[in-house]
């Protein structure tokens, strides 16, 4: 009898051993795969977020947003190119912006920045030079200041709801 | 004065060689008033990682810190060119053409 129960709590810790460090695994796993992938989840139609490559999506957000092509290639051994470096930038600059990191121009600089001929910094910034609107307003300030600022208040709404 | 500044001139890309790439990749100091006072970055910010780096042949940084390099660097490029000659040519040490008459 008492060597049932010794077998039988043997067996059990043996078990034990075996069936918790695979827990703990599970576990350890668990939490770095959830915040690797919770940033990018949100944001995943986007265009700028489907440009990244899968090691960067699977990277934490703080390593993300501070990551250069040479850190990438220091960590995963590939170069990333020029255009992928222009994606990468595009992407931790729109990441930034939603999490209010990166401030827009606020509409009472805009106002003064139309007053004084320069809407088109505020709307490049706004857009990230990217768009038809800042050298379109550009283009009409040089056409004696007027036209652009008409151009950037009628833009404004676009900007400011 | 013009000796000077021509040692200057010549050792300016080699003192940059000799820095490492990413020599200004972490500075604090900011001065570009336009982040200094909106924490807006301005056409210029981060030209001078950019060129560090297009200095140093890693073509993917610069363009990551600031595209315009790729303007920016061949005309500092044609600067430094223009500023050499002169400076020799006003020391009367440039090497091709004709010597400028005294």
């Amino acid at each position: 009898m008492k060597q049932r129960k010794f077998t039988a709590s043997l067996l059990m810790a043996v078990a034990f051993l075996v069936v918790i460090p695979s827990f703990a695994s599970v576990d350890a796993t668990l939490p770095a795969k959830a915040t690797t992938s919770t940033w990018a989840e949100p944001f995943k139609a986007n265009p700028e977020i489907k440009a990244l490559t899968p090691e960067m999506i699977q990277m934490g957000l703080e390593q993300f947003l501070t990551l250069t092509p040479s850190k990438y290639k220091e960590l995963t051994g590939k170069k990333l190119g020029l255009k992928k470096s222009m994606e990468l930038k595009a992407a931790q600059k729109f990441l930034k912006k939603k999490m209010g990191k990166a401030s827009d121009v606020p509409k009472g600089l805009y106002i003064v920045l139309a007053i004084f001929g320069l809407a088109w910094i505020g709307m490049g910034v706004m857009d990230d030079w990217t768009g038809n609107d800042w050298w379109v307003n550009l283009l009409l300030t040089f056409l004696c200041w007027l036209p652009g600022l008409i151009h950037a208040l009628v833009k404004m709404k676009k900007y400011y709801n | 004065m013009i000796w000077t500044w021509l040692v200057l001139l010549l050792a300016a890309p080699i003192v940059l060689w000799i820095l490492p790439g990413n020599f200004f990749d972490n500075g604090e100091l900011i001065v570009c008033p336009s982040r200094a006072f909106f924490d807006i970055e301005c056409l210029g910010c981060g030209m001078t990682r950019a060129v560090m780096h297009f200095h140093h042949f890693e073509f993917d940084d610069a363009v990551y810190f600031n595209r315009g390099v790729l303007l920016i660097y061949p005309a500092l490029v044609v600067l430094w060119c223009l500023w050499v000659y002169q400076t020799s040519r006003k020391l009367g040490i440039w090497p091709f053409g004709k010597k400028p008459a005294v």
